[in-house]
């Protein structure tokens, strides 16, 4: 239990390294922030 | 029998820091729906802790905890008003706190209850129906299932059912019920966005602190087995929120911020039941499951067409299942000598049980549920008009709103 434990951690961290982080569609508009603010 | 003040004081702050996560429940929730449906989210849960707060002392509590009435189904109403719980303990319960204490520390579990399910019919359903719906659910499926697995001479304690904190008690009756009570009750006529996610992650931080009462609490005395509780119940959180999150970066190419929040939850509900029977690694593996299998099952929502608004299925109902079956898998008597062992450490036997406590907690809760909302449905409504429910809860049944933003 302890290995399967620790290896369920590390495969976590693993995929942060390699999962991309998908890009925004080119439509999406960017958030202004209000100047009025 | 004499009075631990260790034992009482961890009880009675351990009793607040579950009261709190009532009110918490209200800002998860209410962050969740769109912004015309606020305040009627938020008195959902506020306004259940005022009302079981009285049923319980009234009849909730000797319903659930004074002697069986003889089939192990339900407690008599000897301790009516309380009367016979005093501020000696009992040791049949707790046997070094005020009988009184443990009273108010179950009074706790019985309110957040039924409010877990009001995430199920959000924003569609009218206020008066959801008071009749809460007291009449908290009296006939939440006292009975409280009594069969906690209760003296309730069948489920008397079978060997493992439940520390209610994943039996509090989130498979939950969870089953809010499937049953969204499908008769019927979709939204729009569904909305979350409309303030801050709230939802800030009521999510509240769970988890109350959660740590809720758990360790459960010790019923302060000491190794309330901290052994308190490690695993934050380290399966925190393993969901992590498992949930990578999960949804892996389906929708973005780590998901509310689903990291509901996948926490997600994790302090399935460690609920195991929180006093195992080890750390046994936490995380658990924590790693909620993660994965409520995920699963929220995806299932669209699919099914069934408008459990917040969810509360797929998070309560499956995670506190996978929390009752993973007690039957990774229990050990190292941790709680009171317990058992699970199937990992030799029992086979316990999984069956824990599967037994699960296949019965379902079925009640479904059956009565659906006669609870049918009659309610018959006689009053359950759903507000639609032009109520079009202009939103706040305005149409309390006559307030949330947000002045003028």
């Amino acid at each position: 239990m302890d290995l399967i434990a620790l290896g369920a951690f590390v495969l976590l961290v693993a995929a942060w390294v390699v999962l991309p982080l998908r890009a925004p569609a080119v439509d999406q508009p960017a958030v202004e922030l209000d100047e009025a603010a | 029998m004499q009075i631990d003040s260790g034992d009482t004081a961890w009880l009675l702050i351990s009793a607040a820091l579950v009261m709190l996560m009532t009110p918490a429940l209200g800002f998860f929730y209410g962050g969740l729906v769109g912004k015309k449906n606020v305040l009627s989210t938020l008195t959902h849960s506020f306004f259940i802790l005022c009302l079981i707060s009285v049923q319980w002392v009234l009849w909730g509590y000797s319903l659930a905890f004074s002697p069986d009435t003889g089939a192990g189904l339900i407690g008599g109403l000897g301790w009516v008003a309380l009367k016979g719980v005093g501020f000696a303990p009992d040791p049949d319960y707790a046997a070094t706190v005020p009988h009184q204490a443990f009273m108010a520390f179950q009074m706790m579990f019985a309110v957040i209850t039924p409010a877990l399910i009001t995430g199920a019919f959000a924003e569609r359903v009218s206020f008066k129906a959801y008071v009749i719906f809460a007291l009449l659910w908290s009296t006939l499926v939440y006292d009975p299932i409280a009594h069969w697995v906690w209760g003296t001479g309730g069948w489920l304690h008397a079978l060997g059912a493992l439940d520390f904190a209610g994943g039996t008690v509090v989130h498979i009756s939950s969870g089953v019920s809010a499937l049953v009570a969204a499908i008769l009750i019927g979709r939204r006529l729009k569904t909305s966005e979350p409309h303030d996610a801050t709230m939802t992650i800030l009521g999510a931080s509240l769970l988890w602190f109350g959660w740590f009462g809720f758990n360790a609490g459960s010790a019923l005395m302060s000491g190794g087995l309330a901290t052994s509780a308190f490690v695993v119940t934050n380290t399966a959180a925190a393993m969901a929120g992590l498992t949930w999150l990578t999960v949804s970066w892996i389906h929708r190419g973005r780590p998901s911020v509310l689903g990291m929040a509901a996948g926490a939850v997600a994790g302090l509900v399935a460690i609920t039941p195991a929180s006093g029977f195992v080890d750390v690694s046994g936490s995380i593996i658990i924590g790693l499951g909620a993660g994965v299998l409520c995920y699963v099952a929220l995806q299932l929502r669209p699919r099914l067409r069934v408008d459990d608004a917040l969810d509360v299925w797929a998070v309560h109902g499956i995670g506190g299942t996978w929390g009752a079956i993973a007690t039957g898998l990774f229990a050990t008597v190292a941790i709680n000598s009171a317990g058992a062992n699970g199937l990992f450490f030799g029992n086979p036997q316990q999984l069956v049980t824990q599967l037994v406590a699960v296949g019965a907690t379902w079925m009640y809760a479904a059956i009565a549920t659906f006669v609870i909302v049918k009659a309610i449905d018959l006689g009053i409504g359950m759903r507000v008009r639609e032009h109520e429910e079009s202009l939103g809860l706040d305005r149409s049944q309390h006559g307030e709103i949330a947000y002045q933003l003028d």
